[in-house]
């Protein structure tokens, strides 16, 4: 027997029921500047090597 | 977060929440790693206020859109958590035109958050359609659905 998920239900679950659930917070991003951007471009490639930091680091620990 | 936007809404500064944490009050649960604010590019007063409310907590100050779109985002990280400013938002019209039709979202601890609408968040996410967007746009097209039936 073939066991099927739908992964599309709970979007649909949860937009019925819509709740606001509490969002940890990050508790050890790598250390960073203020930065200005002008254009989304900029912004996105400064972002994804940020993600990249993050990922050599392990991840991201989150606390309440 | 909390008490960002109550200075925000204390001081009356114009601000809307976009991105993951707009989302996230409309009923999605999910992560989000900072606070996305679209404000009025050129409202020099309101990001003057804005720098005032809390400019210690910002290494550099806040600018307003320069002449050639200089500034068009601008990310802070802060004590509350990482901030993130956009005098333009993709897909959307100008900000007094999406401040007309915005929301107000409590979040978990009743703190009042001026939002942009569904339709707007809608668009926004829709005009980046970045990967991790893909599941926001289901989730707010699930919503829309389910609020017409």
């Amino acid at each position: 027997m073939a066991y099927r998920d739908d992964y599309n239900a709970k979007f649909k679950i949860w937009a019925r029921n819509p709740k606001v659930v509490s969002c940890p917070k990050p508790a050890n991003l790598p250390k960073f500047k203020a930065q200005r951007f002008d254009s989304y471009e900029a912004f996105n490639a400064w972002k994804d090597e940020l993600f990249d930091q993050i990922a050599k680091q392990g991840g991201v620990k989150w606390r309440k | 977060m909390e008490e960002v936007i109550e200075l925000f809404n204390r001081f009356d500064i114009r601000y809307l929440l976009i991105g993951g944490q707009a989302v996230r009050l409309e009923g999605f649960p999910r992560f989000s790693m900072d606070w996305d604010f679209f404000i009025p590019a050129s409202d020099v007063e309101n990001i003057s206020l804005i720098n005032d409310v809390i400019g210690d907590e910002l290494d550099i100050p806040l600018l307003p859109i320069g002449e050639h779109g200089e500034n068009l985002i601008q990310t802070f990280p802060t004590k509350w958590g990482v901030l993130q400013f956009h005098m333009a938002v993709a897909g959307l019209p100008k900000f007094d035109e999406v401040e007309l039709r915005a929301v107000v979202h409590p979040t978990e601890d009743g703190t009042r958050v001026k939002c942009v609408n569904m339709d707007d968040l809608l668009a926004a996410k829709e005009a980046v359609a970045r990967g991790k967007d893909a599941d926001d746009i289901k989730f707010l097209k699930a919503k829309k659905e389910a609020q017409q039936k």
